[in-house]
């Protein structure tokens, strides 16, 4: 028999180690996927080239256009449409890549489109999942007037269940890690403790229907249709061949690899706490009926078999545990461990690998640090949930018949806790800098509001929990210990840890909508204002122009429409009116011809370029012809950047 | 102090500095608007609230019903939304423009004038304004897009070569979209310089805005006169003057 226990014992470790080595290479071979990016990417994608170009008038109908973005896209048959004047769309082939090339798209047209003015909207995924969109014009013929939208707005209502289950996702994943190492590490009655499994496994289901909601989501989100379509087969086919479906499903498989080890895991713990409390209650038996028996001499015999046939009994059930235990023990410190460990590090790389982190600068420790900071994050708020909700507050109301006492958890957690906060610290500082660039930027964009409002959020939850630490270590140096404190001064932890929680919470919800926002960094567009001294040769032309300057300003300085407010300034601070400027905005490090732009006099001495338009971001120089005289003009070039 | 209220009061004092600190940073990205006064759907009557006053504009302003309808020399109809004023005087204009649009099926506020009892380079602006409430969606729609199609028509130079000296000069015009409290349209920037022999001092410098927040539009023309050589800023005065009214809107 005690052979039959070890068989199944070592089947068991076999079975669990052969799931383990399936799962993570399963896992491996998605995350590898993920983390080997076709060419780097910036930000969120802007398109730099198309053909034909936004306005062009054509003489006959394009076989196909062809749009080239910054870095490489993700698309469906859905993304790019073609609009006539009636806003009707038109059949069109379906859109692909450009000789493999992952950042040109292109799609062919239909041979007999009429003559007038069409618009092709496209949407289109960059490699940090986020879905960029936008449509250019042409005509055939002339133009035409067209009622054909310019935008493609996502759908309000698809936008706010993808946050929500990004927020599910990121909740999810901290209550399953944080409350797992809580409950299985942390806290020595953990394992055996329902309300603690509890927490661990709904954080394992909210995490596993966050991810479901943002898979079904990505799919209209991405194609620009509403919530109906989020069980269309095609868009979720298209999702899961993009990058983030590839994600997604690796973290589901995680998911699922956690889940397993944490149930052998606590499955483990509950069997042996059982055995062990048998053989307990087994030798209690024992000793009670010798004692009995030593005090009767009629009942000696019957004692004398009772305590033989339980003394056997329990040596073979001491036998048959400590094979088992043997057998799992291996798998319990071996493999399980180990499956928790790479599931740990590999559950944020599906967030990391997908969004900002792995766009932008420093990609090779981007992606790193927020793997930390989502992790430390993780940690930190699942363990301070699970303490909060087995521990504490049990502690606090004093109303459970098991007697709950707050060490080691409290003071294993605070210790814990410190740490996470360090990294947070130190990964969040970093991230910040990195995604924001300038202080400019905190206050001028979204991104940058949105972290600062986390900022102060998180500053409450430091102060918080910097006083929940200081009550740890004051009573820890106590001679009775933490569970010698008042019951009010363990209620006010509680509530302290209380609040602790909600703020975490809503760390997590800024975080969700932070993830789906571009990186102030590339969001950011700092006017350009700049001043030049007018040429000498245009000085001595006129004499208002001496020691005059050009101060120009352009607003938002970024590819699109843009608006250029020239000044021209006298030596005394006045306006100095000139009889014409003209300007052309040239790129001094691309093959481009210099573009017309269109320049209008409004005060005296002021001059405007209402539509100046940039193609695509970099380095530009805005050429100035001055006019100062009937005669007379000169040449004045302005350099700036456009994002 | 007992050990237990030495540490009530700390963890007081922790939760009181995590909230100052909170606020503190939470106070960096929240704005001085006022409170908003009403919110919509608006009425003829609380969208008024979100028209300058005289205490807006500065001491010395005062309130008139604009009766003459921006009188005779450019004459728009009453309750009309400006779209490129002065371009009726104009001789040398080769499109038709229409210089203000009639609202079909709002209720207006009817137009007022905020002004100083006397204009000059030096005093405070004159600002004509009012605002139009509609019952449906589609009629904002409409107007806001007939306003905005042809303000899009108004050139961007223009001529009046006979009339009032008042009115005779060139015309400079550049347009830019504008976004304040949600309120989302266009502001038009009109410059008018007179003839030389007429007036080499000052020139006019006028800014309409007309925006829409849902079912109202309101527009606000603000004009000053500056010196020749100063830059003309009505542009940012009535940004800043507009960002304070609507935000009684909310």
């Amino acid at each position: 028999m005690t052979h039959r226990i070890q068989l199944a014992g070592h089947r068991w470790a076999w079975l669990v180690t052969r799931l383990a080595v399936v799962l993570l290479l399963a896992t491996g071979g998605l995350v590898t996927n993920l983390a080997s990016p076709a060419q780097p990417a910036y930000a969120h994608a802007s398109l730099v080239e198309t053909s034909p170009v936004d306005g062009e008038v054509l003489a006959s109908p394009p076989t196909e256009v062809r749009l080239r973005f910054n870095e490489a896209v993700s698309f469906n048959e859905r993304s790019i449409q073609l609009l006539d004047t009636n806003a009707e769309k038109l059949a069109i082939g379906t859109p692909g890549h450009v000789d493999g090339k992952g950042n040109t798209a292109q799609v062919s047209l239909p041979t007999d489109l009429a003559e007038g003015t069409y618009v092709l909207a496209w949407r289109v995924t960059s490699a940090d999942s986020h879905v960029v969109s936008g449509a250019l014009t042409f005509s055939i013929g002339h133009p035409s007037a067209t009622s054909a939208p310019v935008e493609q707005d996502a759908h309000r209502a698809v936008v706010v269940v993808d946050a929500v289950g990004r927020a599910l996702a990121f909740l999810g994943m901290a209550l399953a890690l944080g409350g797992a190492l809580f409950v299985a590490v942390l806290w020595p009655a953990g394992r055996t403790d329902r309300p603690g499994r509890r927490i661990v496994w709904s954080g394992f289901a909210v995490l596993a229907a966050g991810t479901v909601v943002v898979l079904l989501v990505q799919g209209p989100y991405a194609a620009g249709t509403s919530l109906a379509e989020v069980f269309d087969p095609d868009l979720l086919g298209a999702t899961l061949s993009t990058r983030l479906g590839h994600a997604l499903l690796a973290r589901l498989v995680i998911v699922l690899a956690l889940g397993v080890a944490f149930g052998l895991a606590i499955r483990h713990r509950s069997r042996s706490a059982n055995n062990a409390t048998a053989t307990t209650a087994m030798a209690t038996t024992a000793t009670a009926t010798t004692a009995t028996a030593t005090t009767g001499t009629a009942t000696t015999a019957t004692a004398t078999i009772g305590t033989t046939t339980t003394r056997t009994a329990t040596t073979a059930t001491a036998t048959i545990g400590t094979t088992t235990t043997g057998t799992a023990g291996a798998t319990r410190r071996i493999v399980l461990p180990a499956v928790a460990t790479v599931g740990a590090v590999a559950l944020p790389l599906t967030w990391t690998l997908t969004d900002h982190a792995q766009t932008g600068v420093q990609t090779w420790l981007a992606v790193p640090a927020t793997s930390l900071h989502l992790l430390a994050m993780s940690l930190w708020l699942g363990g301070l949930i699970t303490l909060a909700a087995c521990v504490l507050i049990p502690a606090g109301r004093r109303e459970t018949n098991q007697a709950i006492t707050l060490a080691p958890a409290l003071p294993r957690f605070s210790g814990l806790a410190q740490v996470c906060f360090a990294v947070i610290a130190v990964t969040g500082v970093y991230l910040s800098w990195r995604q924001v660039g300038t202080w400019a930027a905190l206050g001028a964009t979204d991104f940058g509001r949105l972290l600062l409002g986390k900022l102060a959020v998180v500053l409450a939850v430091v102060a918080l929990a910097a006083g929940a630490r200081r009550f740890v270590r004051r009573r820890g140096r106590e001679p009775l210990g933490l569970d010698a404190a008042p019951a009010a001064a363990v209620r006010r932890l509680r509530r302290s840890v209380v609040a602790e929680i909600l703020l975490g919470v809503a760390v997590v919800s800024i975080t969700a909508v932070l993830v789906n926002t571009a990186p102030a960094r590339t969001s950011y567009a700092p006017p350009v204002h700049t001043t030049v001294p007018v040429p000498a040769a245009a000085a001595e032309s006129a004499a208002g122009l001496r020691d005059a300057s050009i101060e120009v300003q352009i607003e938002p300085a970024r590819a699109g429409n843009n608006v250029a407010d020239i000044y021209l300034t006298g030596a005394d601070g006045s306006l100095v009116a000139v009889p014409e400027i003209s300007g052309r905005l040239e790129s001094p490090d691309r093959d481009v011809p210099a573009l017309p732009v269109a320049v209008t006099a409004a005060e005296p001495g002021h001059y405007v370029a209402n539509s100046m338009s940039i193609p695509f971001p970099g380095e530009w120089v805005l050429r100035l012809d001055i006019r100062v005289s009937d005669f007379d003009e000169t040449p004045v070039r302005v350099q700036f950047t456009a994002r | 102090m007992r050990g237990a209220d030495r540490n009530a009061s700390r963890s007081r004092s922790t939760a009181i500095a995590a909230g100052l600190l909170a606020l503190g940073v939470l106070a960096g990205c929240s704005s001085e608007s006022p409170a908003p006064v009403t919110k919509p759907p608006y009425t003829v009557d609380s969208v008024r609230s979100g028209l300058v006053s005289p205490s807006d504009l500065g001491e010395g302003a005062i309130e008139i019903e604009d009766e003459g309808h921006s009188s005779h020399v450019i004459y728009t109809p009453p309750n009309s939304i400006p779209t490129c004023p002065y371009v009726q005087r104009s001789e040398t204009v080769e499109v038709a423009v229409e210089p203000a649009i009639e609202p079909v099926g709002g209720n207006p506020t009817g137009r007022t004038i905020v002004a100083p009892q006397k204009v000059g380079p030096s005093s405070l602006p004159v600002v004509t304004q009012g605002a139009v409430v509609f019952q449906s969606a589609s009629l904002v729609d409409d107007t806001m897009n007939k306003v905005v199609a042809e303000a899009d028509k108004c050139p961007a130079t223009f001529s009046v070569l006979g009339g009032p000296p008042t009115v005779v000069g060139e015309y400079k015009v550049g347009s830019r979209s504008i976004e304040i409290n949600g309120w989302k349209g266009f502001a038009q920037h009109l410059v008018h310089t007179s003839p030389p022999e007429v007036n080499t001092e000052t020139y006019d410098d006028l800014v309409t805005v007309v925006v829409r927040k849902a079912n109202a539009i309101i527009y606000v023309g603000y004009t000053q006169i500056k010196s020749v050589g100063k830059r003309a800023d009505s542009d940012e005065k009535v940004k800043a003057l507009m960002k304070t009214t609507l935000a009684r809107l909310g």
